[in-house]
């Protein structure tokens, strides 16, 4: 993931966990999740974070979610998920894919008439359950049929 | 495969046909009432997936036995609730269309296989159940069972609440 590389430069003085080898770079996602993505960050950030996202990361970003938990230290795996999955949250709430990146991502999961969306890893059908709601939220006709759906979404989001 | 209607409506036959209008999809040909239909305001995403998840469920349910059907196997728990609250989401036309998709891929079904019960016929029949039942409203459980779903701890040994509510009673 380019941009995860390009963004770990400013983060040298965080202390990178289990860099290189099969563990996931867990420092780069404290890095995006509470500072380039947070409302502390500065305001250029999130829309050089948007011109830079591309559809090779989103599918980079599936392949973690579905397979990075597993490749990191036991003891560290439970933190792995919940940062990859918030990053998800935040990926989607702060409209970081872009319209054709979304609709790329549903139309990889509906060939074979749909067959593959059945047999979704859950923490790959979270983060389209994620996008899914975030684009049902913003949509003032929708948010009124599913408002109780989207209501505490982002509030326990991050457990 | 052409499906002869009787006399009365298919969904006047469940008793609580929602009070909308729906497609006249019995005169049309089989492959028009596969195609998308063409809605205004409803998100094309949500009409894709919920399209294919349709497609695959009339697939399996007329095969059962067909290899892409074994592997899969039936549509887990926090599936069918994304299928649910995207169903929710759209517009009544929309929802009333897919009420007479679901039907008719029962009917294909059934005709493909007189007699015979499955999980894909199963999932469809509570798919109809459900969006006759809840046409109008979001039931109160759904939200609850789907932010259970989203905000589930990970890493937990077993299956979650909702995989262990997908599989039934022991």
């Amino acid at each position: 993931m380019t941009w995860l590389w390009a963004l770990a430069a400013p983060a040298k003085h965080l202390s990178l966990v289990q860099v290189g080898g099969s563990g996931v770079q867990l420092a780069l996602l404290h890095f995006l999740n509470g500072f380039v993505l947070s409302d502390a960050a500065p305001d250029a950030l999130l829309p050089l974070l948007r011109r830079h996202v591309a559809t090779r990361h989103l599918r980079a970003y599936m392949l973690l979610l579905q397979f990075g938990a597993a490749a990191v230290a036991p003891e560290r795996r439970k933190d792995a998920q919940l940062q990859l999955r918030q990053l998800g949250f935040l990926l989607a709430s702060r409209r970081l894919l872009t319209e054709q990146m979304q609709a790329g991502l549903v139309s990889a999961v509906l060939q074979d008439g749909g067959a593959v969306f059945l047999t979704l890893d859950l923490e790959v059908l979270a983060f389209y359950s994620r996008v899914l709601l975030c684009r049902a939220s913003g949509d003032a006709g929708t948010a009124g049929r599913i408002s109780s759906m989207a209501e505490g979404h982002a509030e326990h989001v991050n457990i | 495969m052409q499906i002869r209607w009787t006399a009365r409506p298919p969904l006047a036959a469940f008793g609580t046909a929602p009070s909308c209008s729906l497609p006249p999809y019995p005169h049309m040909p089989s492959r028009a009432r596969t195609a998308a239909l063409p809605t205004s305001g409803d998100d094309s995403l949500a009409l894709d997936i919920l399209q294919g998840v349709l497609a695959s469920l009339r697939s399996d349910a007329c095969e059962p036995r067909s290899a892409a059907a074994r592997s899969r196997g039936p549509l887990p728990l926090p599936h069918m609730q994304l299928v649910l609250l995207l169903w929710h989401s759209l517009s009544r036309v929309a929802r009333g269309s897919f009420i007479a998709k679901t039907a008719a891929a029962i009917c294909d079904a059934v005709e493909a296989r007189p007699g015979a019960r499955g999980v894909a016929l199963t999932r469809l029949h509570a798919l109809l159940h459900y969006s006759l039942r809840h046409f109008e409203h979001v039931p109160e459980h759904l939200p609850a069972q789907f932010q259970s779903y989203l905000v589930a701890a990970p890493g937990a040994d077993g299956p979650t609440s909702a995989e262990a509510f997908d599989a039934g009673p022991a």
